[in-house]
């Protein structure tokens, strides 16, 4: 039974530079914990630190009860899978998965037992006399979890590891590798850049950005009350529309269009009232926009005019850009340049006729606005 | 349309000036290509020729055919040139000083090539540089005869054990195998030099077969330093025998010419061994990335 504990850990590199800024994490025992972030901010290092491929510049960091700042990688009862899944190429299937055992002086009858059973579990028995260059892509990462699971560690650290398989096997591996984790139990620290692999696999996700941890929750949660105009923007796809809007009583006014707020956002969001005559940060999911064509009721101050751009029908809905005139705001996401194009983004209902350069009345769900202090970024609550 | 139109009326004009072109390109290349292989070729044959040729014969027509494909100049070569405790003498050197260069360069390679200690790059830079020096002949003469190890089999040795080359194509080689390899058999609790020798040492075949045939054959066919370094009969390495020929007068070229043909017999027969993997070791860099 073991958890993980990251305690307000620093890592300076000789250089000066600062990867990690005062983390503090918990990751309980079988939890699976996903390290969700743009490239550069810092997850692969917390995870390295955490295997001990990188030292600690400050702080402690835990697992178990054992306190492993100075424990070699090998004794740290950890297993870890990494991006391109470190194969040995010369070695078979069954020598790499049984490589660690081998190396831990377990009885060969032992390892081949234990090397076999990780086998059928990852449907690799077939497989175990085959090199890794004879294997396919989802059937190498397999043996990468193989060789992890065989170890029967105490955490697996896994280093995106999906991100090397085409889009399809990725679906599936997800799927599998979630099932995996369950199934054994293990306390696991998961990495990716794609916040689709975060929301689906993970108890919980840790969204981190330029080394700082930004915050940490369950993925329904992240999604309905981001902390941050980061974590509002990074997690879901299309990304949530962010623009500057002035609070003039229970109205926002951005650009020509005006929204009336129900009553039930100030209930909701006290410290909205506070705001009233500032400019603040607005939020709305694609998902809050709709055609108005197709909406009833129709409610007063919840429709904006606009001209759209472009439509992306993909069957179940209609994707559709179209422009809004007012200032957009810019989540500070380094992998996307285009946040703060301007314009917005909507998940029509597929049965929406507009196309390309008409003009359209959309509906939008007021409810579910997002709130953010312009200065700080901060989402708006008490 | 037009487009469509004016498409086959241009590509019949097109075609027959390209495939011009391209002709003279192709003879241009066979004729390069069939001057160099005269030029390399060319000395070999006259070699084979020469050794199954008489003196006389050979003084009479130096580049014909010989006259017959006897084998009594290859037999008496052979004994003359004191093939039998020579060639043992040059196995040994060889052999003993190939392994020892090469297990020392896969352990200085590695930790260069992933940078595991400071100064890495500079020390790499040495190596290079050390490339373009002249050698130092008189230092090690003196480095040598101070030792106490001139005229012995081990001071020989010692001359051969390090090749900068060598180092160079082994940290290329090795930038190409990916450091998560390090990791993971870290995380697996493989210890340093199991990891080196188990694991990288087999992924980097390529260039260790090819620093091992450039050096077994520089040693193999080094003829100044063992005349410079051994004085006694039964150090001599095989090359040192091929001075049996030279007479006061003149040489017994065909003699000579038989004795080197079966001197070079044995690095032939590890390059042919080992070229297939030579050729993805000299290019590895070019095309792994």
């Amino acid at each position: 039974m073991t958890s993980i504990s990251i305690d307000r850990v620093d890592k300076i590199y000789p250089n000066n530079f600062q990867a990690i800024h005062n983390l503090s994490l918990e990751v309980e025992d079988g939890e699976f914990l996903v390290l969700v972030g743009p490239s550069g901010c810092g997850k692969s290092t917390a995870l390295r630190m955490v295997a001990g491929l990188e030292e600690i510049s400050a702080g402690e960091m835990k697992i178990g009860d054992r306190v492993v700042n100075d424990i070699e990688p090998k004794n740290r009862d950890i297993a870890m899978v990494f991006q391109n899944y470190a194969l040995y190429p010369h070695k078979t299937v069954a020598e790499n998965i049984g490589f660690a055992l081998k190396l831990a002086k377990v009885p060969k009858k032992e390892i081949a037992q234990r090397v076999a059973e990780a086998a059928q579990m990852l449907e690799l028995s077939e497989q175990l006399d085959k090199r890794p260059g004879q294997l396919s892509g989802g059937q190498r990462q397999r043996v990468a979890m193989g060789r992890a699971i065989v170890r029967e560690p105490a955490a697996f650290l896994m280093d995106e590891p999906l991100s090397n398989l085409d889009a399809k096997l990725r679906v599936q591996m997800r799927a599998d590798i979630s099932r995996l984790q369950r199934q054994l139990g293990v306390t696991t620290i998961y990495v990716t850049h794609d916040q689709v692999e975060a929301m689906t696999m993970g108890d919980r996700v840790a969204v981190l950005k330029d080394g700082r941890l930004q915050q940490v929750d369950t993925p329904q949660e992240l999604y309905d009350r981001p902390a941050n105009v980061f974590v509002a923007a990074f997690i879901g796809s299309p990304s949530m529309n962010l623009f500057e809007a002035a609070l003039e009583g229970n109205e926002i006014r951005f650009g020509s269009h005006r929204l009336t707020l129900p009553e039930a956002t100030f209930a909701d969001r006290p410290g909205l009232r506070a705001y009233n005559g500032q400019t603040i940060i607005v939020g709305v999911r694609p998902e809050d926009l709709d055609d108005a064509s197709l909406v009833s009721p129709l409610e007063a101050g919840t429709t904006i005019a606009s001209t759209v751009d472009l439509t992306e029908a993909l069957g179940s809905e209609i994707v559709a850009h179209f422009e809004l005139d007012a200032p957009p705001a810019d989540p500070g996401n380094p992998d996307a340049a285009d946040d703060a194009r301007g314009g917005a983004v909507a998940r029509f209902d597929p049965r929406s006729t507009c196309r390309a350069g008409d003009s359209v009345e959309v509906a939008v769900t007021v409810r579910n606005l997002h709130f953010f202090d312009l200065g700080t970024h901060t989402s708006i609550w008490d | 349309m037009t487009a469509a139109q004016e498409a086959p009326v241009e590509t019949p004009k097109r075609q027959p000036s390209m495939k011009g072109t391209f002709k003279r390109h192709k003879l241009l290349t066979y004729v390069v290509l069939l001057a160099f292989t005269v030029l390399y070729v060319g000395p070999l044959l006259m070699l084979v020729m020469t050794s199954f040729k008489s003196l006389p014969e050979f003084f009479r027509n130096p580049t014909g055919l010989p006259e017959s494909f006897g084998l009594s100049n290859f037999t008496e070569a052979w004994e003359l040139a004191k093939f039998p405790s020579y060639l043992w003498n040059s196995f040994f050197y060889t052999a003993v000083a190939t392994a020892i260069c090469v297990v020392t360069s896969v352990l200085v390679a590695f930790p260069i090539a992933r940078g595991y200690f400071k100064g890495a790059n500079l020390v790499l830079t040495m190596y290079i540089v050390a490339l373009f020096l002249p050698p130092a002949l008189i230092p090690q003469f003196q480095l040598i005869l101070n030792l106490g190890l001139f005229n012995t089999r081990t001071g020989f040795i010692l001359l051969f054990l390090v090749n900068p080359i060598g180092i160079i194509i082994l940290v290329n080689y090795i930038k190409s195998v990916p450091r998560e390899l390090d990791e993971s058999a870290a995380v697996d609790g493989c210890g340093y030099y199991r990891f080196v020798l188990t694991i990288i040492t087999p992924l980097i075949r390529p260039a260790i077969a090819t620093v091992t045939v450039l050096h077994a054959i520089g040693i193999w066919n080094e003829l100044v330093l063992p005349t410079i370094y051994l004085t006694n009969d039964d150090l001599y390495p095989v090359t040192r025998g091929l001075i049996a020929f030279e007479g006061l007068y003149g040489s017994n070229w065909p003699q000579l010419a038989a004795a080197v043909l079966m001197l070079m017999l044995p690095m032939l027969v590890l390059f042919l061994f080992l070229q297939r993997y030579i050729i993805s070791g000299l290019t590895a860099g070019a095309v792994k990335g």
